[in-house]
């Protein structure tokens, strides 16, 4: 039962760093290749440490899953957002108003 | 009050790292997190958590909830995006105000929430306004940031008049 | 449960070399930051599973001092892209 949960968790994170990957190559422009790829890998690597600490169970190994994964989704939109503001406002400085890039 | 919360998610990281419960491990713990709470004392951030009142982190659970679920909503939208042939996107930066939200710890939250949620990405944020990458079309992601917005003033203690 | 692991692992790697295609020819220099961030986040996922794979507990600190210094690596970068400077 808990070895199905884990490799349930396993490919539905892989199935979402996989779409991410795809939308970093596919997508046309910088800020849309952001969409894809915070949004993918966040909850990619939450699914993949689920189901490594459903395999480890009640261990300090699943307190250090956990602690990374906090981590993580902390920082991950946070550096999202500093890449987007940079390349905003230097758009912004060289005079390039293209709201619809 | 704030240092000695300091000090208490400092002897939980040491647990977690030292993975063991042996007293002299805890002794040794106890000891170099005090110290490292008293000599980075200046450097603490200033949280003003009078706003914060206890009856009020109830509604952390609400929000965690909700960005689980919005998550998972937006992970299948951008696969659905991405996977399908012609990917129908209609990109656009829009201005949205934040309310009345005023501690910049919540303002900080509520960006990560926008950028986690569906078609939506914060570019900046100004003295009292987000502005926002929109994916797709405004209107959905509008009426997800109105609700995200009224919890974090629930969680801030705001009354709100409506 | 370890071929599971490893071929998870496995597949991640692939998919870090398909990354590396963005961040070598990407137009804007942000897009390399962005795929480089995407490679790091896959990177601790990668010695997380190694770690289980290999019943080696200790790899964990080392996932999570990666996602610490590839954090930081980020910020920095962005903050060289925007003011051309990192002082």
């Amino acid at each position: 039962m808990v070895t199905a949960l884990t490799i349930i968790c396993l490919l539905g994170g892989l199935f979402f760093f996989v779409v991410g990957t795809v939308g970093l190559i596919r997508l046309p422009d910088t800020f849309t290749r952001m969409h894809a790829t915070t949004k993918c890998d966040t909850l990619g690597l939450g699914l993949v440490f689920l189901g490594l600490a459903l395999h480890s169970g009640l261990t300090f190994s699943s307190a250090k899953l956990g602690l990374v994964v906090l981590f993580i989704w902390i920082t991950n939109p946070t550096a999202t957002h500093v890449i987007a503001k940079a390349v905003y406002d230097t758009q912004q400085q060289q005079g390039g108003v293209d709201t619809d890039v | 009050m704030r240092i000695i919360t300091y000090l208490l998610s400092l002897f939980g990281f040491w647990i977690i790292i030292s993975e063991t419960t042996h007293w002299q491990h805890l002794l040794v713990g106890g000891i170099v997190a005090v110290v490292v709470a008293l000599l980075n004392r200046a450097y603490m951030i200033e949280i003003s958590m009078h706003r914060y009142q206890l009856k009020n982190l109830v509604w952390i659970v609400t929000i965690l909830g909700k960005l689980i679920r919005d998550m998972v909503v937006a992970n299948f939208q951008v696969a659905r995006i991405v996977l399908s042939r012609e990917m129908p996107i209609n990109p656009q930066v829009i201005t949205l105000g934040c309310g009345p939200l005023e501690i910049p710890v919540s303002k900080t939250f509520l960006a990560n929430a926008i950028t986690l949620t569906p078609g939506t990405l914060t570019l900046d944020i100004t003295e009292n306004s987000f502005i926002v990458h929109c994916l797709c079309e405004e209107s959905a992601s509008n009426i997800l940031l109105d609700d995200h917005v009224e919890k974090f003033c629930r969680l801030e203690g705001i009354e709100l008049d409506e | 449960m370890q071929p599971i692991f490893i071929g998870t692992a496995i597949v991640l790697m692939i998919s870090v070399f398909v990354c590396l295609y963005r961040a070598i020819v990407g137009p804007a220099p942000a897009d390399r930051v962005i795929s480089i961030n995407v490679i790091g986040t896959k990177t601790v996922a990668i010695i997380a599973l190694m770690s289980f794979a290999l019943n080696e507990e200790f790899f964990l600190d080392v996932a999570m001092v990666y996602a610490l210094i590839s954090f930081i690596m980020t910020i920095g970068v962005a903050k060289y892209l925007e003011y051309n400077d990192i002082d």
